[in-house]
């Protein structure tokens, strides 16, 4: 199991320096957040990963990844580049878990104000971040050996 | 000389993001198509041309592994080299990819240096962007 809160972490830290330019530190849960990015996976495990972002965070993405400026332009972006970052932080975290196995990944499914994040259990990995824009977070529900 | 490329990926802000990394590796790009899926591509495949396209896999309607079998089932467009660029790039993926046709491999996230040296390997450009044996980094892989 901590093998794969340390994969998941790796491949979170990755794609958003990478793709993002924002460095992530470990932060303070916050229940209420603004947007939710879900995607699905199915093969030897199956689960689903949210990230949780407040509304700066994801501005901050947009910014970041398309060098764009203007706020209406940037918030036409939003959906989209808060779901590719669901879509590369999942498709990293299988490639590290395991190269040789083949998963399945959903596309990835936006929403506004979701509902709060489930209670951590067994299966239930939940990480908090913050960042110079403000909070998000990271929740994996895997089904399989870990 | 110049090419044609085209970007399949149903993010609007990765084929933003591509377009913006082929404007700074140097390379001279005639023309910049796009489609956010597979069967808009072959729309795209039928009505330009096209010298190497750079193809996502996760897409809705025509995914980039079956636009793949399309073009390779087809004598004109299976002769196009396609990179893979996806988040989806375990072994078997990979190798299922190079079986049907795939000329290389980019894993998302990547920086630009990575797509350069990945198209200028699959149009046979050598490192100061002219035609000549290229002379960096393969990413693809043997299996």
């Amino acid at each position: 199991m901590e093998n794969i809160r340390e994969i998941l972490k790796e491949s979170i830290f990755e794609v958003f320096e990478k793709m993002f330019f924002i460095f992530l530190e470990p932060g303070g849960r916050v229940l209420v957040h603004d947007y939710e990015t879900s995607i699905g996976f199915d093969g030897p495990q199956r689960g689903t990963l949210r990230i949780l972002f407040s509304r700066p965070v994801a501005r901050l993405m947009v910014r970041n990844m398309l060098g764009i400026a203007d706020e209406k332009e940037i918030e036409r972006h939003v959906e989209d580049c808060v779901k590719e970052a669901a879509n590369m932080v999942c498709g990293n975290f299988l490639v590290n878990l395991d190269a040789s196995k083949k998963f399945a990944m959903s596309i990835p499914v936006f929403s506004a104000r979701p509902a709060q994040p489930p209670a951590v259990s067994e299966g239930v990995h939940a990480f908090d971040f913050d960042c110079e824009a403000g909070k998000m977070g990271v929740i994996l529900e895997i089904e399989g050996k870990g | 000389m110049a090419f044609n490329l085209l970007i399949v990926d149903d993010s609007n802000s990765m084929r933003t993001v591509v377009k913006k990394i082929v404007g700074l590796t140097g390379l001279e790009v005639s023309q910049i198509l796009e489609a956010d899926n597979g069967r808009r591509a072959l729309d795209v495949l039928g009505g330009n041309w096209v010298d190497v396209v750079i193809l996502d896999i996760n897409m809705p309607e025509m995914n980039g592994l079956e636009l793949l079998k399309r073009m390779n089932e087809d004598a004109v467009l299976k002769n196009i080299p396609v990179v893979m660029m996806t988040t989806e790039a375990s072994e078997a993926h990979m190798k299922t990819a190079f079986e049907m046709g795939a000329k290389g491999f980019i894993r998302k996230p990547f920086v630009p240096e990575e797509l350069r040296k990945m198209l200028l390997g699959v149009l046979g450009f050598n490192e100061k962007g002219t035609y000549g044996e290229h002379q960096g980094d393969s990413e693809g892989v043997d299996f």
